[in-house]
């Protein structure tokens, strides 16, 4: 709760000195928006890891393949690092740029699941 | 009066061989009963129990086999064993809705719809998290229908000995014929055409998870309905063939018998229908141990597909109420996907079911065969 309500703090009043910025300076008011962006990240690492903590007790417990999840956890995080600054790329103007982003992401995704793949199409060609 | 003593030694002489003929009809029965265990080849029903019957039945053997007893010593070990195929199918459901859950965080970014390298990626890892479990299970449902067929090879030509000696010679054949076909029929179809077909199945709905739209959707459902398909018809066939020739060739051997008791009876007056009560008694003999028998088997198959059907019909359940989970928590892929795993084990639930009620269809016409008693 306490940390949430930091976050909106941070939030809203950044929102607002980049909405004061942008009319005389959107360099700054998109430098200010990537900061506030990356403090706001840097808050809910905490969170991050107590999710981590949970998929590892769940990992042991529930007998979860660690080559299994990690692919989705990278996964996860390439499509949120990917639509913060693709989004940032739109904000600036740049949609072009924002499209090679979200390109370069689903790539990058796709290469992180290629293992997954190979382990499927090799299991399936076990069980056959 | 020498002529009166004759008369009375042979009158006694023939009152104590009644009596020591009277006194040995239990000990006659007992040899009978054995002779006929031994003619019958229940020995080797019974040695050829599959291990994992006997470890529930214990040593229960054909002569002492009771129905209530056995379904008893059955329905204990269910309870001993659930908690354990539960717990199993639990893991699966957690390890399946852990991926969807991360999957699902994505989302919070994404409030139009995940992207689609995210669903490919966690329709990949459930697949890989649970193949390995769908296909050991596969196989569990391949080594069943074996077990049956082996356990049938022994079990089917004693019941139909038992039951040819009781009077149905020629529905014992049939019956014995029609099903060591169909068996032999299902087990080269499951190997060669449903087993492939559900791996196929597998494929098919993971790519079609993965893909957006439901490109592969109708793949997916016409190889699920051409495996249902053959089971259903399969199983109809049988049953129909088998109440056929069991009415045809029952009402023949009824016929038979009595015209076999008549015949001996007007033929050869009064020893001939000692002759045939003696007969009768045999026939009775046979029908007994047929029962038995019949009972015997029952229970033995029934705890050859207990562990397989408690555990795919488990797993079945929970797969079923993940994918309801996973629906409300992501992607519906994950939902169609994770269903889809559930309906292959209900594939192969239906295929072990199907060589099942083929063994308990085949027993229960040869116990009901008529004796023309």
């Amino acid at each position: 709760m306490e940390l949430i309500t930091k976050v909106a703090i941070i939030g809203i009043v950044g929102a607002l000195i980049a909405l004061l910025l942008k009319k005389s300076n959107p360099e700054m008011a998109l430098l200010l928006a990537l900061s506030i962006g990356m403090i706001v990240v840097s808050m809910m690492a905490g969170l991050i890891s107590g999710i981590m903590r949970i998929v590892d007790m769940i990992e042991s417990q529930a007998g979860l393949s660690h080559a299994a999840v990690l692919p989705v956890i990278k996964c996860v995080g390439i499509g949120i690092v990917t639509k913060f600054a693709s989004q940032l790329c739109k904000d600036a103007g740049e949609g072009s740029v924002a499209s090679a982003v979200e390109m370069a992401g689903a790539a990058s995704a796709l290469y992180i699941a290629l293992p997954l793949i190979e382990t499927l199409l090799e299991m399936i060609g076990g069980l056959l | 009066m020498k002529t009166h003593t004759r008369k009375k030694s042979l009158m006694i002489a023939l009152l104590v061989l009644a009596a020591a003929a009277f006194l040995q009809v239990p000990a006659l029965a007992d040899e009978m009963t054995d002779q006929q265990s031994e003619d019958y080849g229940v020995d080797g029903v019974e040695s050829a129990v599959p291990d994992e019957a006997r470890e529930i039945l214990g040593d229960m053997d054909v002569s002492s086999a009771d129905a209530d007893s056995g379904f008893q010593k059955i329905l204990s070990y269910a309870k001993g064993k659930i908690s354990e195929i539960l717990t199993g199918a639990l893991r699966s459901a957690v390890v399946m809705i852990t991926v969807v859950m991360l999957c699902a965080l994505a989302g919070t970014v994404y409030p139009d719809g995940l992207p689609d390298f995210i669903p490919l990626c966690g329709t990949m890892a459930i697949a890989v998290a649970v193949m390995g479990d769908v296909g050991s299970l596969i196989n569990m449902g391949r080594e069943t229908l074996d077990t049956l067929s082996t356990y049938s090879k022994v079990l089917l030509p004693s019941l139909a000995t038992a039951a040819a000696a009781s009077g149905a010679v020629t529905a014992a054949s049939a019956k014995y014929s029609a099903t060591a076909l169909f068996m032999d029929v299902l087990i080269t179809i499951a190997n060669s055409v449903i087993m492939p077909a559900i791996y196929a199945y597998l494929a098919v709905i993971t790519a079609n998870s993965a893909l957006r739209g439901n490109a592969l959707a109708s793949a997916a459902k016409l190889v699920k309905w051409v495996c249902t398909t053959m089971m259903t018809v399969l199983t109809l066939a049988f049953t129909a063939y088998l109440s056929i020739t069991g009415a045809i060739s029952g009402s023949a051997d009824a016929a038979a018998t009595r015209l076999a008791k008549t015949a001996l009876s007007s033929a050869l007056p009064v020893v001939g229908s000692i002759v045939s009560d003696a007969a009768s008694t045999v026939v009775a003999g046979a029908s007994i141990l047929r029962n038995s028998i019949g009972v015997f088997g029952m229970l033995a198959i029934l705890c050859v597909c207990l562990i397989p059907f408690l555990t795919l019909g488990v797993r079945f359940l929970i797969y079923k109420a993940a994918a309801a989970v996973a629906g409300t928590l992501g992607d519906d892929r994950f939902g169609g996907l994770i269903s889809g795993f559930g309906d292959a084990f209900g594939m192969v639930m239906a295929l072990v079911g199907a060589g099942g009620l083929m063994m308990f269809f085949s027993i229960i016409s040869s116990i009901k065969a008529v004796s023309g008693g």
